[in-house]
């Protein structure tokens, strides 16, 4: 493959070794079977064998027939899972206060990138197939969903030749993809959301209509989140050229972060009323933890 | 409105500096690369207008905080708009201006006018708000400014007036006034006033000079605030007597040795009715001798003649005095002092010599100048006049106009004649003519071998012709083959040099005896200001042309001092020998130092005999002596190799003395046996002083009073009022500023401005930060995951 050159092989290699820790860590804590967080449906029974784990003995089946017989799941393909990766152009924004990887600030599309790169390594390697659809002003790109081994490097090949572009009109491309993806499955969205909330909601609303999970992973930058500049500024916009707001930040910042909370906040009621997971990731904290903590709360709550 | 210190106004370029600071800041904004730019957008669309508003506020109230400011700092004077003020209580300066004129000295009651006007002086200072500044102006013939910026501490002020004595001689008004007027620009208080005390003598007002009351009321006018002029005069008495020393003239104005000069003292009575003075002292030296005079009719005068022969060298003190019990005693007494010299040296140029006595050009003046011959020409000693005088000043050296070359410089002369000659090599012409811009004297008598277009061409620095006048023709009387007919005679009449004037008394001289068979014929240079014409022959051409070249004097005649083409030498001794002598004496007279000055005027006095480098680097000391008796020390300075002595503290009229003793100390020509004592040495150091003269106007002796056209006349130039009566003064200077200061109430509203911009300031700011109590809760800061 022509695409896996040595700096494309090592950027993967690197992504791997993240993932893997992460999981690994996840896996070795909890001591439970890493088919059982992402599988959902039931399949059949089966006669209990020593060296099963006696915590899936169907205890009903015992009382009835007197033999003992284990839970059988359905497997770990039959679940479909489409990461949503936003590339627009404001996820470029790094700041100063993002977390740093190999010395360097991660922007916010980094950040996003290590995300996704995770997840579609933890559910290669729990069996259950993902794709990857890239977007900005329309869809970039559009990856099914495998299940394959060999697919993990095509989609981490694909993650690591995306670059973040132009505008962001995530309302349209997710209208479009609930379209396009028939089979219900896990959606997991990977962006800033900037975007008119109320639209964005609607579109969410239309995955939840194809009975699909969801799962919002909103990652800004802690700049802005907390506006932190004091000298007179001028703010370039990094999704649409040449157009530049010069301003007085300290005018204006009581304004902007009571935006930005409302924005927050109507994101969080709006997800809370269609049971999406809704979760908040600010740049400035590593990925690797918060999505460990994700993931182990939701556990957790699973169980 | 006034700004009494205006500099302070260009502080208004201050309120550029907010607008200043704000453009910088946008200037010098960082740029951010953003990516929420929605909620930016939405909140600046929101926000924009207020944000706009409250930089605007913040703005306009920095700008007018500055510009209050240096609107304050410029101290504004309203002069209208008192009524919406109120009446204010505004400190003022006053300059108060003494009249220190001799006729001050006169009074009533045994008091003088002029401790009247101390009296009055310390009563004004006494009703002064205790803000007030006073400055204090003694005004003689020079205004002296006593306390020259005005002051609050009374006390000062007091002892100051306690010191002050009037200087006599004539008060100058305007440049008293302007005296006042520069000490009042001085002072801080919006209000400025001038308080005349005179006597109301009309002498030294020249109120017929309006250019120069033009001048003051400009002077006047650049003060802050115009201030007003009121004249107190003192009363004086109605009826008063008087007889004053008015003049002492000399016959001559170089005096010598050789021989007497007659010192004519004048008595003017300028009181009312007749006065008769028991007698008129000349004291010369410190030896007097009493003449007496008759009695002197109300307004006449009298003269008294007095013949003295000098017979040491150097100056002399000359009074005469007035004995007679006046009213004004202080003008019964002038004083002169005269240079009395022992020898004139004059360089006689002649255009060819001769060996044979009295065929030389120059043969005819030298005798004259020496008859005795001790100049070098033993042959003509016996020539001359059979009664002439013993001793003889003039010194003259006789040179041919081929020999020129050796006279190294005419410095040591005062006097060059050039007799005859045709023409001086260029050099030579122009050392003689900075010879005469310098103070000395040349006569030219030109005869058959002047080369008229030399002189014609021989121009001064100042581009007019050096003599005056040009050289016309030699004209040639018609009748000359009988010499005693026709020919062309000096007019008496026509004399109006004072050179000649002894000649032109026909009972004592015979001038007009002379024969002028020839002359050249002299066209004076009519537009020429320093040409004037002094004596004419009776055909009408000019006899003696006179140019006035910087400090010196050209004197041309049309005829050579010999009998080539005049008999004058035949008349030897009532024509020929007084008008050479008086000629070279008037030539001499302006190198000669002037040790009678006017008040005012510089008097500068060249050592003789001493060197400028003989006593090292140091040009030395030496004191004056006022006519008060203070002392004043002096530096002498080092000029053209001589050392000089220059004073000009000369505003009191008077005799002084200038004291060389330390200085000949220094110098190591001081004769050390006569200093053995206190006693003796200032004896010897007054024996060795050089007395000079400033000299009092004779006219401040008649009391006229000022009229009151008079004063309506000054008063076309300055705003003037009068005070009759010490009561009318001290109304006059209380209450009634024209005008009031606004910096309080300015301060008042900078005041308001800068609260109001900290207020402004703070809300806005806290309005601002108000977010850092409402965080944006995010991520981890609520656990996340809903």
């Amino acid at each position: 493959m022509s695409l896996l050159d040595g700096s494309a092989l090592a950027k993967i290699q690197r992504l791997e070794l993240i993932a893997r820790g992460v999981v690994e860590g996840f896996i070795s804590g909890r001591h439970k079977s890493p088919y059982k967080g992402f599988s959902v449906e039931f399949a059949e029974h089966r006669e209990y064998v020593p060296g099963d784990n006696i915590r899936d003995l169907d205890w009903r089946v015992f009382g009835r027939s007197d033999r003992y017989y284990i839970k059988q799941y359905i497997e770990e393909t039959n679940l479909r899972a489409l990461i949503l990766l936003d590339a627009s152009g404001s996820m470029k924004y790094a700041g100063k206060l993002a977390a740093r990887h190999n010395g360097d600030v991660l922007t916010k599309f980094q950040y996003a990138r290590f995300l996704a790169a995770t997840l579609a390594h933890l559910m290669i390697h729990q069996q259950d197939a993902v794709g990857l659809a890239t977007f900005d002003t329309s869809l970039r790109r559009y990856i099914p969903a495998r299940s394959r081994a060999s697919h993990l490097r095509v989609i981490l090949q694909e993650l690591s030749d995306t670059e973040p572009g132009q505008e962001t009109s995530l309302s349209g491309i997710f209208h479009d993809l609930a379209d396009r993806v028939r089979r219900r499955g896990l959606i997991v969205i990977i962006s800033d959301l900037f975007d008119d909330v109320g639209e964005i909601l609607k579109a969410l609303h239309h995955f939840r209509y194809r009975r699909h999970e969801v799962l919002l992973l909103h990652v800004m930058a802690e700049e802005e989140l907390t506006f932190p500049f004091d000298r007179w500024s001028v703010f370039e916009n990094l999704e649409r050229a040449a157009h530049r707001v010069p301003l007085d930040p300290l005018a204006l910042r009581n304004e902007y972060l009571g935006r930005v909370s409302d924005f927050i906040r109507r994101m969080e009621i709006g997800c809370g009323q269609m049971n999406i997971d809704y979760v908040q990731l600010s740049t400035r904290q590593n990925f690797d933890i918060a999505l460990a903590h994700y993931l182990a709360q939701r556990m957790s709550r699973a169980r | 409105m006034t700004f009494l210190n205006g500099i302070m106004l260009f502080g208004l370029a201050g309120v550029a500096i907010p607008i200043i600071i704000h453009i910088l800041n946008r200037r010098r904004a960082t740029v951010v690369e953003w990516g929420a730019m929605q909620f930016l957008e939405t909140s600046l669309a929101s926000r924009n207008r207020r944000i706009l508003i409250e930089e605007i506020i913040l703005m306009i109230l920095r700008c007018a905080l500055l510009a209050a400011l240096a609107f304050a700092l410029a101290r504004p004077f309203l002069t209208t708009g008192r009524i919406l003020l109120g009446k204010t209580d505004d400190a003022q300066d006053l300059a108060i201006v003494i009249d220190a004129s001799l006729s001050m000295t006169a009074g009533q009651s045994g008091r003088s006018n002029f401790q009247r006007a101390i009296d009055e002086a310390h009563q004004l200072v006494q009703v002064c708000g205790g803000s007030d500044a006073v400055s204090v102006i003694l005004a003689g013939p020079v205004a002296q400014t006593v306390i020259p910026s005005p002051v609050s501490d009374r006390d000062e002020v007091h002892e100051t007036l306690d010191k002050l004595s009037a200087t006599g001689g004539s008060m100058r008004v305007l440049e008293a006034l302007h005296a006042a007027t520069l000490t009042l620009s001085s002072g801080t208080n919006p209000a400025k006033r001038i308080i005349l005390i005179t006597d109301g003598q009309g002498i030294g007002w020249d109120l017929s000079a309006s250019k120069r009351w033009e001048f003051l009321a400009e002077a006047v006018e650049s003060l802050p605030t115009r201030p007003i002029i009121i004249v107190r005069t003192l009363a004086t008495p109605q009826k008063w007597r008087n007889a004053s020393a008015s003049a002492l003239n000399f016959s001559r104005t170089v005096i010598g040795t050789d021989r007497s000069v007659r010192i004519t003292a004048t008595v003017a009575n300028t009181g009312s009715g007749a006065v008769a003075p028991e007698a008129v002292e000349f004291i010369i030296d410190g030896k007097v001798e009493r003449c007496s005079i008759g009695g002197i009719a109300e307004g006449a005068s009298g003269s008294v003649d007095y013949d003295h022969h000098f017979t040491s060298p150097g100056p002399h003190v000359v009074s005469v005095r007035v004995v007679c019990d006046d009213d004004l005693p202080g003008d019964n007494e002038t004083t002169r002092v005269v240079n009395v010299l022992d020898t004139l040296p004059v360089l006689i140029v002649e255009g060819t010599s001769s060996t044979r006595s009295r065929d030389g050009d120059g043969d005819f003046l030298a005798l004259a100048f020496d008859p005795d011959g001790a100049n070098g020409r033993p042959e003509q000693a016996d020539a001359g006049g059979d009664d002439g005088p013993d001793d003889h000043l003039i010194d003259p050296t006789v040179v041919s106009a081929a020999d020129i070359a050796s006279v190294k410089g005419f410095g040591d002369y005062t006097a060059v004649v050039l007799a005859n000659v045709p023409r001086l090599p260029a050099g030579t012409a122009k050392k003689l003519t900075d010879f005469v811009a310098s103070g000395g004297g040349l006569l030219i008598t030109p005869g058959e071998r002047a080369g008229k277009d030399f002189y014609n061409n021989w121009l001064a620095g100042d581009g007019n012709r050096l003599i005056g006048c040009r050289l016309v023709k030699v004209h040639t009387d018609q009748s000359l083959a009988d010499p005693d007919k026709g020919a062309a005679h000096i007019s008496p009449n026509s004399i109006n040099h004072p050179a000649l004037t002894l000649l032109s008394n026909p009972t004592e001289s015979d001038l007009a005896a002379a024969r002028i068979r020839r002359h050249w014929v002299l066209a004076p240079d009519d537009n020429d200001r320093a040409v004037t014409v002094g004596a004419s022959l009776d055909c009408g051409d000019a006899y003696l042309v006179q140019r006035r070249l910087g400090k010196g004097f050209v004197l041309t005649l049309p005829v050579p001092m010999n009998t080539d083409f005049c008999d004058l030498p035949r008349h030897l001794n009532r024509c020929f020998l007084p008008m050479v002598h008086e000629l070279v004496y008037y030539l001499s007279a302006p190198a000669q130092p002037a040790m009678n000055l006017l008040p005012g005027q510089q008097f500068v006095y060249t050592i003789p005999g001493i060197a400028a480098n003989n006593s090292g680097a140091s040009a030395g000391t030496a004191e004056v002596a006022g006519p008060d008796g203070r002392r004043t020390a002096m530096r002498l300075r080092k000029r053209q190799g001589r050392r000089q002595a220059t004073y000009s503290l000369t505003a009191r009229p008077g005799l002084y003395r200038l004291f060389l003793s330390a200085f000949l100390k220094q110098a190591g020509k001081h004769d050390k046996t006569g200093t053995t004592g206190d006693k003796s040495e200032t004896a010897d150091e007054g024996a060795k002083a050089i007395p000079f003269v400033v000299m009092s106007d004779p006219d401040e002796s008649k009391l006229e009073l000022l009229t009151n056209d008079d004063y309506n006349r000054a008063g076309q130039f300055v705003r003037l009022s009068r005070a009759e009566t010490i009561g009318e003064l001290t109304a006059a200077i209380r209450g009634g500023v024209p005008g009031s200061e606004i910096w309080r109430q300015i301060a008042i509203v900078v005041m308001v401005l800068l609260i109001a911009e900290i207020i402004t300031t703070r809300a806005i700011a806290a309005k601002r930060k108000m977010h850092l109590a409402e965080p944006v809760a995010f991520g981890a800061d609520r656990n996340t995951a809903v």
